[in-house]
């Protein structure tokens, strides 16, 4: 139902987004992880129509067939919270202080299905409840600045699911929050997208999160999709060397924390960072940081090949089998 | 709340008796003898002396200023020097005409300059966002007064739209409107460019906001993110710089009709100040102070409706 086919979008000679090529379907939970300024953020506003005026779109994006790519504002208006639906990072500012959180809830529903005041009331309380919010009537009627961290992103999560959106994501949804609050916000998610047959995309660099609420993933790296296949597979036996480099580096609790000459272990890294858009190497992505990276690599983009069992890795190393 | 309402009423009664002790002590220090004033240069001496007792001017200073005072509670500010009526009377007659000229005014510029201001936020850096400015920068530089002059040529003598000035007192109603359209537009025009400007800055701030991008991922209209929004939000520098111009055109009507030859308190405090009126001065003083210290008031009062987060601390 949502479908890019090579969509690219740039800004003058920066290119945020390299020629993407993804389908999400009814019931897909999928992961999209990378760093920061990996391209994760613009591919979900680009899903929302929310890219920013100066970018400039290529490609196809489409939604039920109908080409989206240049579609006006208020196509897009016609689509949000109804097909598509985000929840964003930072619940202590995604919400209007100065509007009761049950205002900003029902708002949608009055906007774009004409709910009168008491039924948008009655949808509004069933959202609460269905995402964990303790005595929800009084909460409706409370400003944000009086709610937790948590209860923000799952009033943000309530104001997300207000008209049934087909597709929900979530950028980043549990970075702002507690370890412990992150982890049944992710839990909610994955609950919530279950119940309801609805598509989820979650934006993270939390690869725990990741294997915890997705079938799929996506590794992206400087606006590419590098890697592409079932979670459990790519984070056993990552093929891209991005993709290796993104799981050694997370820290082992098992690990001792000095070696045997009792040094102090440093926790492990992809070495160098990612590079500024204007900047990035035109072949892959990753020449320049890549451990084992050929002469070709800075010059040719490497094609996506297919792997098999649908697995996708861009990597000239690959040769259409398994390395 | 209940301390916050508290201490803000009890501040604004204070502010108002440090006004009228201001108020009191300049008027009695300035120069100019009233019985002189009244009397004319030929009064004798024993006739000026009378003059100054039947005044109660022999009275200690305290006296007077109490029994002031008390008497302006009362509303009653004393005679007239010069009108040889009571100033309260003078007063009542000359209110109306000036209420209406500072609320119409007000309102115009809150019309003109949210619209103008909202607007431009919302084409920031594009043909729209930059005429704006450009007219609002104009409208900075240019004087009232001349501008009111400008309006009188254009639209009475030139147009003959309207009347170039005067007013017939209110028993025609709509000939009362039309007198009073090119004043109210003399006097919202400067105050709109700047608060536009204001508006335009501060809606710019709000949004950069998270909340503003939640709001259209609702996929709500623009305009609806930003009048229901962005404009709320905006609101607490837009409010504190309206109270300030309430003040501004409450007392911008002593020029405006004094230009248009309106029969308002403007014109009242000018003729008043030429005449060594000083009870008539001194009332007037008063009220224009404490017009200005009660718009003030409200806009204290006003912050915490707009930010229910501001009960808290407050």
């Amino acid at each position: 139902m949502f479908q890019l086919t090579g969509f690219t979008a740039s800004f003058g000679s920066a290119t945020a987004l390299r020629r993407a090529d993804l389908t999400i379907r009814q019931g897909d939970r999928l992961g999209i992880v990378g760093e920061s300024g990996s391209g994760k953020t613009m591919l979900a506003l680009c899903l929302m129509g929310m890219a920013p005026d100066a970018a400039q779109l290529d490609g196809r994006l489409e939604i039920d067939g109908h080409d989206m790519t240049h579609a006006t504002e208020t196509a897009w208006q016609h689509m949000r919270a109804r097909r598509v639906a985000m929840i964003f990072q930072e619940p202590m500012a995604a919400l209007n202080p100065l509007r009761r959180v049950g205002d900003t809830v029902m708002e949608p529903m009055i906007v774009h299905e004409r709910l009168g005041r008491d039924q948008a009331r009655q949808r509004a309380l069933s959202l609460f409840e269905e995402v964990g919010i303790p005595d929800p009537v009084a909460r409706l009627r409370q400003f944000p600045h009086e709610l937790s961290g948590g209860q923000r992103q799952r009033v943000l999560i309530a104001l997300a699911l207000a008209c049934n959106p087909d597709l929900l994501i979530a950028d980043e949804p549990t970075t702002a929050l507690d370890a412990n609050v992150a982890l049944r916000i992710t839990d909610l998610l994955v609950r919530l997208a279950t119940e309801r047959g609805m598509a989820l995309v979650f934006i993270t660099h939390d690869l725990a999160a990741v294997a915890r609420a997705t079938q799929d993933i996506v590794v992206m790296y400087g606006g590419d999709m590098v890697e592409r296949g079932t979670t459990a597979e790519v984070l056993a036996d990552p093929a891209h060397p991005y993709t290796k480099g993104l799981l050694g580096a997370r820290p082992d609790p098992t690990a001792q924390a000095r070696d045997h000459n009792g040094k102090r272990r440093r926790l492990p890294t992809i070495p160098g960072t990612v590079p500024p858009l204007f900047s990035l190497p035109q072949g892959c992505r990753f020449a320049g940081r890549c451990p084992v990276e050929i002469p070709r690599c800075a010059t040719n983009r490497p094609a996506p090949q297919d792997l098999g069992a649908n697995r996708i890795a861009a990597c000239h190393l690959l040769r259409g089998q398994r390395p | 709340m209940a301390y916050f309402l508290l201490r803000r009423t009890v501040g604004f009664v204070l502010t108002l008796l440090a006004v009228s002790v201001v108020v009191f002590a300049v008027m009695n220090v300035l120069p100019g003898d009233p019985p002189l004033t009244i009397l004319g240069l030929d009064a004798t001496d024993d006739a000026l002396a009378a003059l100054r007792e039947q005044l109660g001017l022999n009275e200690p200073l305290l006296t007077r200023y109490i029994s002031w005072v008390w008497n302006a509670l009362h509303v009653d500010f004393g005679i007239s020097h010069s009108f040889r009526v009571p100033v309260s009377t003078l007063i009542g007659e000359r209110l109306p005409l000036t209420v209406s000229l500072a609320v119409a005014g007000m309102a115009v510029t809150l019309i003109l300059a949210l619209s103008l201001g909202i607007g431009a936020a919302s084409k920031h850096r594009q043909v729209g966002d930059w005429g704006v400015m450009f007219l609002s920068q104009l409208g900075i530089a240019v004087p009232a007064f001349w501008l009111s002059m400008l309006l009188v040529l254009l639209f009475a003598v030139k147009l003959r739209w309207l009347p170039p000035g005067g007013f017939a007192g209110w028993s025609d109603p709509v000939a009362a409107m039309r007198s009073l359209v090119l004043p109210t537009v003399a006097l919202a025009l400067v105050q709109s460019a700047v608060l536009a400007r204001v508006t335009r800055s501060s809606a710019l701030e709000v949004m950069r906001q998270d909340f503003v991008r939640t709001a259209r991922a609702s996929g709500l209209s623009r305009r609806r993110v930003l009048w229901r929004h962005v404009l709320p939000n905006a609101l607490v520098p837009i409010v504190t710089i309206v109270g300030m111009q309430f003040a501004a055109l409450v007392t911008g009507t002593i020029v405006i009709e004094n230009v248009f030859y309106l029969p308002g308190l403007g014109r009242l405090i000018f003729q008043s100040i030429s005449n060594r009126d000083l009870p008539t001065v001194q009332a007037l003083v008063m009220l224009f102070a404490a017009i200005v210290v009660t718009a003030n008031f409200i806009v204290d009062l006003l912050y915490v409706v707009i930010d229910p987060r501001l009960k808290v601390r407050a």
